[in-house]
């Protein structure tokens, strides 16, 4: 079953007196578990894309669904719970809260809500987290004492705090060296392998996209090739449904 | 919680910023609440002297017309008083029976005018100990014609402690009278309203005034609680208009509320009534304290008010301040509110962030200007400043000005900060809140 469901969804964004189609009539379906690259030249609707996934930005038209739920509806308050709840961020700029220090931000998603979880419980999981990004002894600084792959490392945590089952990472390895983008890149695949977490990327980056078991192109605010990958590194192309998508897999 | 601690760490973040911000608050504060106290503080000292002075709060005169036709002032009816202050009983905390005189002191061929109070030593304890002998024995009001008189005129008559001094009186019926005073004591108090007031014993001065030992002519009530003071005076006369034994006092037969040399002065000088005026029995006459302090009461009004308006402009400025810097924040931290909207913070916890921010800024500066108002009143209650105007002195306790810590004005000033404060946020903190996660994550500056 479908994780993420873009039916025909069509962005508009006012440019002074013109307009942008940012996005124009695109559809496809994410499945869980999914590694998946959504990549493109600049201009080409990938964050724009990106944002509609994560519900911080509504489509002009067309209908984004989430884990069954059809966001088009959903007022402020209930986008922001299912946010919380189905979905971590990963930026390009690490985006951490500069007055929090690295537990202090891997833990505060887990502050808000309705249902927080006890300080003991708390601890454990951003130990083990922590752990797994590799920041254990780097837990009482502030992020303007860490480096860009370190700060990227608690972005990360941050994004898997909430355990939620989209991780939505856009241009995750732009501001890191190529050394240190790599080492991202292995550290969310083997989240994606160990906790089955979906990731969706936006990027330019060649080897997010290698390694990406789905890969979807964008071209013009257009899906130009929506390709799965199997384990046996054959590529299938997948039809979008709504016609829109060109099915150029094969090119 | 999370909002809480995110909100202190903010302010923080911008050290000058902040410390700027939080010091125009904690000015604003010090000034209106030091302002505040020593208005506070004119106002009790003041009315611990009129208190002293007056010996009371509420004070009651009687008066009868004798069969001649002329006015005497002495409660002769004891019984209808006694009746009437049965209805204010539990609100007295003492009450005092004198008689009052003026006259001229005379020594050799130098007169002073003094006016005097004819005090029953044994029941007037708290006189007793408040009066601040610069010279002589307490001890010694128990001879009968002793008389406490202030050092400036005793140093005008060149009399010395001990010596007899003649005081020239006027007694109830109208007629001139002469009575013989030994100086025993002194006071500091150079007189207030250019009145030089003395003590003698009542059964002393009523002897030569031309009353029975025992009788008086004024009742001073002092009150347990002193903010009463006008309901019990109106109690107390409404109990004597049912016993119809009040005289109204009109303003304009007064030309204005009694001035405490009107209260000091001797009230028995024996008038001519006319005959359709006169009346039977005595009729009582009821003043209060407040009556006496109106004047006293508009300077501090005024104060008050000034303090009021200095309060308005430093708020208004201080809030003008906030706005703008909240604003700047709002722009400061676009891509930040993205984020943590992004990261699932509600509006409504965006919005609360912002407002903790600015509240804990108001309720640290203000807690700041508190402590520094109190520090300074310190300072400036403890510079003497002489008795060089008589008129000023009703306002210090002692040679200095009082600073009494004003719960009422600290909490009536950190309400209105706090509401002005809020007032001011709460724009910024509502067009944080409503930003748009992904509008303000593109934001580049």
């Amino acid at each position: 079953m479908a994780i993420v469901t873009l039916s025909d969804v069509h962005k508009v964004y006012p440019l002074g007196k013109t307009e942008v189609h940012a996005v124009q009539g695109v559809s496809f379906d994410i499945e869980e578990g999914d590694f998946i690259s959504i990549a493109g030249p600049s201009g080409s609707g990938k964050s724009t894309i990106l944002n509609m996934i994560g519900c911080i930005d509504t489509p002009t038209e067309g209908s984004v669904t989430i884990d069954g739920t059809v966001t088009n509806d959903l007022n402020d308050n209930e986008i922001t719970t299912l946010r919380h709840k189905v979905l971590g961020f990963i930026f390009q700029s690490f985006n951490l809260v500069p007055v929090l220090n690295v537990y202090e931000n891997i833990e505060f998603p887990l502050l808000l809500g309705k249902s927080i979880p006890a300080k003991a419980e708390r601890k454990e999981w951003i130990e083990y987290i922590v752990g797994e990004v590799g920041l254990d002894r780097w837990m009482n600084h502030k992020p303007n004492e860490l480096s860009g792959g370190q700060r990227q490392r608690v972005a990360i945590a941050r994004a898997l705090a909430t355990k939620p089952r989209i991780v939505l990472a856009d241009e995750p390895t732009a501001n890191l060296d190529s050394k240190t983008g790599e080492q991202i890149i292995e550290l969310m695949k083997q989240v994606n392998t160990d906790l089955g977490t979906t990731f969706i990327f936006s990027t330019h980056d060649h080897t997010i996209v290698e390694i990406a078991d789905h890969v979807i192109r964008l071209q013009d605010g257009k899906v130009i090739k929506n390709e799965r990958r199997s384990s046996s590194d054959e590529s299938e192309a997948i039809g979008a449904g709504s016609g829109t998508t060109a099915d150029r897999a094969g090119e | 919680m999370t909002t809480l601690k995110m909100a202190i760490r903010n302010i923080l973040r911008q050290k000058k910023r902040t410390i700027l911000l939080g010091g125009a608050i904690a000015f604003g504060v010090m000034i209106i609440t030091l302002v505040g106290s020593l208005t506070s503080g004119l106002a009790v000292n003041a009315n611990r002297t009129f208190t002293n002075l007056l010996g009371g709060h509420i004070y009651v005169s009687g008066s009868e017309v004798t069969a001649s036709g002329r006015e005497v002032t002495v409660v002769r009816d004891v019984a209808s008083l006694e009746e009437a202050l049965l209805s204010i009983e539990n609100e007295i905390e003492e009450i005092h029976f004198r008689s009052q005189a003026g006259g001229e002191m005379i020594f050799g061929s130098a007169t002073e005018p003094i006016q005097l109070s004819g005090v029953d030593w044994d029941s007037e304890t708290t006189l007793r100990s408040n009066l601040d002998l610069t010279q002589g024995n307490i001890a010694d009001v128990q001879l009968e014609d002793t008389i406490i008189v202030p050092e400036p005129v005793l140093d005008a008559l060149g009399v010395v402690m001990g010596e007899s001094v003649l005081v020239r009186l006027t007694s109830i019926t109208g007629q001139q009278t002469v009575g013989d005073f030994v100086i025993r004591g002194t006071v500091a108090d150079a007189g207030n309203f250019g009145l030089a007031s003395g003590y003698v014993s009542r059964s002393y001065l009523n002897g030569i005034i031309g009353m029975t030992e025992d009788q008086f002519q004024r009742v001073n009530i002092g009150l347990v609680d002193t903010t009463l003071v006008d309901s019990v005076a109106q109690t107390l006369e409404s109990e004597l208009i049912l016993l119809g034994k009040l005289e109204i006092v009109e303003e304009e037969e007064t030309g204005g509320p009694p001035n405490p040399a009107m209260m000091m002065q001797g009230m028995g000088f024996g008038f001519q009534v006319d005959e359709e005026d006169r009346w039977e029995g005595t009729r009582f006459v009821v003043t209060t304290i407040n009556d006496t302090m109106e004047p006293v009461l508009t300077v501090v009004n005024l104060l008050d008010q000034v303090a009021l308006g200095l309060f308005v402009v430093l708020l208004t400025i201080t809030m003008v301040g906030l706005l703008n810097t909240f604003r700047m924040i709002l722009i400061e931290r676009t891509r930040e509110i993205g984020t943590i909207r992004a990261v699932g913070m509600q509006r409504k916890e965006v919005r609360n962030m912002f407002l903790f921010e600015a509240l804990t800024l108001a309720v640290v500066g203000a807690a700041v200007g508190m402590i520094l108002s109190i520090a300074l009143g310190a300072v400036f209650g403890a510079i003497p400043f002489g008795s060089g105007n008589p008129a000023f002195s009703v306002f210090l306790d002692g040679d200095t000005l009082a600073f009494p810590f004003n719960l009422g004005n600290v909490i009536v000033t950190l309400a209105i900060l706090t509401a002005g404060t809020l007032f001011s946020a709460y724009l910024p903190a509502r067009q944080a809140a409503r930003m748009r996660p992904a509008d303000a994550l593109r934001t580049s500056y």
